[in-house]
């Protein structure tokens, strides 16, 4: 037993060893090691977003975005600019470590908009596939309803009616136990481009749906919706997580009996108590009871 | 301008001796006793609210084109039971608050109607001669949660509408007549266009007629058998001690009525419930996650969650898998509150007359099994959301699941042992309460020193 | 302390002069909890003309009746008699000769019942006769289930189309996505509700009969949970698993959406799809079992 044991315990310190060895290993970009800034503003976009790349994305994603045993290839469809565009916009990339799952801001670095810009830009001249970054209006053609509509028809069964997100079925592969892709997340900060691409994108475990399914007048009805959806009306009171009937629960019994236990208890005795004497200033009531029982 | 009406209605009906002595009935005001009250007034409530709610609410699953205060859904596709839901929602004065009062009323109702058996349950109130009493009350809280579930789904929102289709599956397991209770209940298969309005009939005119004969005999009963009363304070079986009903009882009792009202208005103005604007119209094709009914069904839903994949086929015939939890399940349950008074006796012996509440630790047993009853039904209810459970602390919904399944067992059978120790220990110790009770009582060879306890 | 000595010492109070303890009058508090209740009910009525406000309606309402409820407690408690009055329980038994004189009163009457036997069964004739005539209305309130659980709208050539009765191409749905579909003149139709999703190139594993179910890698099963009937409405492409959001049901869409974890006992079945002339995709027939939760004769 003993010998087994150590012979199952030499590979797997060695394995450990490796593994940190990797993971530690102070690559082109470590976190310890500030951002530097970018090139001034008289170079080409493309040099800036290569620079990028190769600064922060290069290790895990290949010098031409080919993959690495870390990594996934980039320029295999469906991936294109629209998904570059959201894991850097939401925050999601680049990961602290490569096993990381993707995380609403969790990212190393947040980016101005230029340099992502650039990024995108020089990741198309590599991939030149997948889809572009969707164009989202500002207001729907014809009210929220349409949105809700199709929100409710295509989004609220995983992120839920209110859009406080859910929970899905099992840790998917890749993952480890728990990570945030067991779960959906809430979309309450997304903003209307980040919906957009999302919808058409589907980033980790979560569908797409392309041009034919929902439309440009569809997402942009959808994105509208979500915007509301961050601050919608509330107008009975506190609304508790949106949740549902789970929190009503809890404020029913804990607050509403809670608080009827406790009058009870002021209205009524405890055993072994003696009924309160009636106070000095009404002693002709207490009189004219008595004389009657 | 009193001695009058008295004169009038005496001369009628020859009442002058029934009302006094009325106003004489002397009532036990222990606090445990006002529960059922707290019950009772949240009907009231509920009726008051309710027969507003219906001068406003349409039963109908017509689908028309909604044009009201709610901007974000203005030109959506709903129901009009959906649509007029709404609008007492937005845009009837008061009437938001008459619906959460009304909703919140309902969740409390049940509440105390658990907490109420609870006491009736571990105090032994329902010995002879108040058998007839609890079974009434068994019959009342399944009717309770029978006309909350009915009342939440009028308003044929996305979220109640998914609990209707899993009430048809439930009662489409039921083996030979099943598919034929469904399509009786809800007029043809699923979704028919006739569930609302039976549901609205069911729910506005039935159940509340039922439940308020029910509450008047439950009263009477009550009344003709005088109120139970803890042991000790020189209280005996042969009497009952307390305030006299007129004027102490009454007003005392008109108190817990108001304080009962105020803090349903309190929540209803303060606590948003039920925002069915946000969850959507419903239609059968779409659903919504998170996915939990209200409280009181959340013991079923539970059940159903936790079941393993089993089901029963054999000759060409199938007993499906929602029958096991909930129909065995919530037959099973009723049918072991019904007969329980009579269990008891049986197993116990006890036929006597019981007038004097039973102290927990002279009925070990009992309370035991109460409590471990209880834990079961707590953890099947907390089951109801494991998926909240998962996303809270992080961990796969599949092993949140499989603890709850562990848990089920496990957690019942611990809280018997632990409780029946504990009272066999308090009664052989013969400490007045737990907090004096000794360490060593706990061990099971414990035998006090000196004198023989006091029983 | 010097100082000690040098004060003069107060007399100790004497006991005739020292103040009676008087317990403070629950009258105030009592007329104080109704007053708030009033102005409560004031600005209630005001909060109500001008256009009315659900929290401090609640509120106010909140104040208005805890005020009462405060006040009559409060008086109930302190200004009423406790007691406690004693009062004796009644022999709840009338005896046995009370029993018996009922039984005999209630025997009495039932004995023409003996005495009549052939009216007796003819009474039960006609009143197991009125019964069976009251079962009608009672059939009324709902169809025989017949086969109605057996079939869907689904037909051989039926068009897919979605919610708003657009028709689908297959190279519409690029990889990875789903969408709701029913057959064509009954879009929204409860139990025809199919899932149809595209999966990768050469991802489709199919069970033995079902090559020519896809088209294009694009797959189509039913959206009703076959556990309790909740639109299975979560799809996660990445692991190629259907999960229902009601009680956590996981099919495998590779596996002929096979249950894996949670309470159901049956796959999803699967609409088997073609394309029409015009490229658009139909079903090639009804699905080849009951879709939905069990019941008892499902299997016939």
């Amino acid at each position: 037993m003993k010998a087994l044991k150590a012979a199952l315990a030499a590979p797997a310190v060695a394995a450990v060893l490796a593994v940190a060895a990797c993971t530690n290993h102070p690559g082109p970009y470590h976190p310890s090691v500030p951002p530097q800034a970018a090139s001034p503003a008289a170079t080409p976009n493309g040099d800036v977003g290569r620079v990028l790349y190769l600064r922060d994305c290069a290790w895990c994603h290949g010098g031409s975005a080919e993959g690495t045993p870390r990594a996934p290839d980039l320029r295999q469809a469906p991936r294109g600019s629209a998904d570059v565009d959201f894991v850097l916009r939401t925050r999601r990339m680049p990961l602290r470590k490569p096993e990381d799952p993707m995380r609403r801001g969790a990212a190393t670095t947040v980016y101005s908009a230029a340099d992502r810009a650039a990024i995108v830009g020089y990741l198309r001249t590599l991939t030149g596939t997948g889809p572009e970054i969707p164009a989202v209006g500002a207001e729907p053609s014809a009210g929220l309803s349409h949105g809700a509509e199709l929100y409710f028809a295509n989004c609220a069964a995983c992120h839920s009616s209110t859009g406080i997100g859910g929970t899905l079925s099992a840790t998917p592969k890749g993952a480890e136990a728990g990570a945030p892709e067991s779960f959906v997340p809430p979309v309450t900060s997304s903003s209307r481009i980040e919906v957009a691409e999302a919808i058409r994108v589907g980033p980790g475990t979560m569908p797409l749906f392309g041009p034919e399914t929902l439309s440009e007048d569809d997402v942009t009805a959808i994105a509208a919706y979500v915007q509301y959806l961050r601050s919608p009306a509330d107008p009975g009171g506190l609304a508790t997580g949106h949740i549902g009937p789970v929190s009503e629960g809890a404020v029913g019994w804990i607050i509403g009996l809670g608080l009827l236990v406790a009058v009870s208890r002021w209205i009524g005795t405890r055993s072994g108590e003696e009924p309160p004497p009636v106070g000095p200033n009404e002693p002709e009531e207490a009189e004219a009871m008595k004389a009657r029982t | 301008m009193i001695r009058r009406t008295i004169r009038f209605f005496d001369e009628r009906l020859h009442a002058s001796r029934f009302v006094r002595s009325s106003l004489d009935k002397v009532f036990p005001d222990h606090y445990a006793f006002l529960f059922g009250e707290i019950a009772l007034y949240c009907f009231i409530v509920l009726l008051g609210t309710g027969v507003f709610l219906t001068f406003f609410f349409n039963a109908s699953s017509t689908e028309v084109t909604y044009h009201g205060a709610y901007h974000p859904l203005v030109g959506a596709t709903v129901s009009d039971a959906f649509r007029s839901t709404l609008d007492l929602s937005f845009s009837v004065r008061a009437g938001l608050v008459m619906r959460q009062v009304h909703h919140w009323a309902a969740l409390v109702f049940i509440a105390a109607i658990v907490v109420h058996l609870c006491r009736v349950f571990f105090s032994g109130a329902f010995r002879k001669p108040r058998e007839l009493n609890w079974m009434i009350g068994v019959t009342m809280l399944i009717l309770a949660i029978f006309n909350g579930f009915a009342g939440y789904s009028l308003p044929d929102d996305l979220l109640s509408g998914t609990g209707l289709r899993i009430a048809f599956s439930i009662a489409e397991s039921i083996p030979l007549v099943g598919t034929w209770i469904a399509f009786m209940l809800f007029g043809g298969e699923y979704p028919s266009h006739r569930i609302i309005g039976r549901l609205f009939a069911l729910h506005t005119i039935i159940v509340p007629a039922l439940l308020v004969g029910l509450i008047s005999v439950h009263l009477a009963m009550v009344w003709r058998q005088k109120h139970t009363q803890f042991p000790g304070d020189g209280h005996t079986e042969d009497t009952v001690e307390g305030p006299k009903l007129w004027p102490t009882y009454a007003m005392k009792s008109l108190g817990l009525f108001f304080a009962v009202a105020a803090v349903l208005c309190l929540l209803g103005g303060l606590f948003q419930i039920n925002p069915i604007w946000l969850y959507g119209p419903y239609h059968a094709f779409q659903v919504s996650s998170p996915a939990q009914p209200d409280w009181y069904m959340g013991w079923l839903e539970g059940a159903l969650r936790l079941m393993p994949p089993w089901e029963i086929r054999a000759f060409g015939f199938e007993i499906p898998n929602p029958f096991f939890p909930a129909v065995l399940l919530a037959g099973g349950t009723f049918l072991g509150l019904y007969l329980w008074p009579f269990l008891e006796a049986r197993v116990t012996g006890d036929r006597g007359e019981h007038h004097l509440l039973g102290r927990l630790r002279d009925h070990p047993f009992r309370t035991a099994l109460g409590a471990a009853t209880l834990s079961f039904y707590s953890v099947l209810f907390f089951a109801a959301s494991n998926d909240l459970v998962a996303k809270w602390l992080k961990v796969p919904v599949s092993d949140i699941t499989n603890a709850f399944r562990v848990a089920v067992f496990a957690v019942p059978a611990l809280v018997f042992g632990v409780t029946h120790r504990l009272l066999r220990s308090l009664a052989r110790s013969g400490a007045p309460r737990f907090s004096e009770m000794p360490r060593q009582a706990l061990r099971k060879g414990f035998r006090p020193v000196g004198s023989a306890p006091e029983s | 302390m010097s100082t000690e000595e040098s004060l003069p010492q107060r007399p100790p109070p004497q006991p005739e002069l020292q103040p009676e303890p008087q317990p403070p009058s629950p009258t105030r508090a009592i007329a104080l909890s109704f007053a708030v209740s009033l102005a409560a009910s004031i600005a209630l009525c005001v909060v109500y003309i001008f256009g009315g406000q659900p929290q401090l309606e609640g509120l106010l309402l909140f104040f208005g009746l805890g005020g009462v409820a405060a006040g009559l407690i409060q008086w109930g408690g302190k200004l009423l008699p406790q007691g406690p009055y004693v009062q004796q329980r009644h022999e709840l038994t009338s005896g046995e000769q009370s029993q018996e004189a009922t039984t005999d009163t209630l025997e009495e009457g039932l004995a023409t019942l003996d005495r009549r036997r052939l009216l007796v069964r003819l009474l039960g004739g006609a009143i197991v006769g009125l019964g069976a005539a009251l079962v009608f209305p009672v059939r009324s309130l709902g169809e025989r289930p017949g086969g109605s659980l057996f079939r869907t709208p689904w037909r051989r050539g039926s068009r897919v189309v979605d919610e708003h009765d657009k028709p689908v191409r297959p190279e519409d749905l690029p990889v990875g996505t789903v969408l709701t579909v029913f057959p064509e003149g009954n879009s929204g139709a409860a139990d025809a509700q199919t899932l149809l999703i595209r999966l990768g190139h050469g991802d489709y594993r199919p069970r033995p009969g079902r090559e020519d179910w896809a088209v294009d890698d694009v797959v189509a099963f039913s959206k009703v949970c076959p556990h309790a009937g909740c639109p299975v409405g979560l799809y996660e492409p990445d692991t190629h698993r259907l999960y229902c959001p009601c009680h956590q049901s996981v099919f495998d869409v590779l596996d002929a959406a096979e249950p894996k974890s949670g309470p159901a006992t049956r796959p999803l079945p699967q609409l088997p799809l073609a394309v029409d002339g015009e490229g658009y995709l139909v079903a090639r027939s009804d699905y080849h079992e009951p879709i939905g939760p069990g019941f008892w004769n499902r299997d016939r």
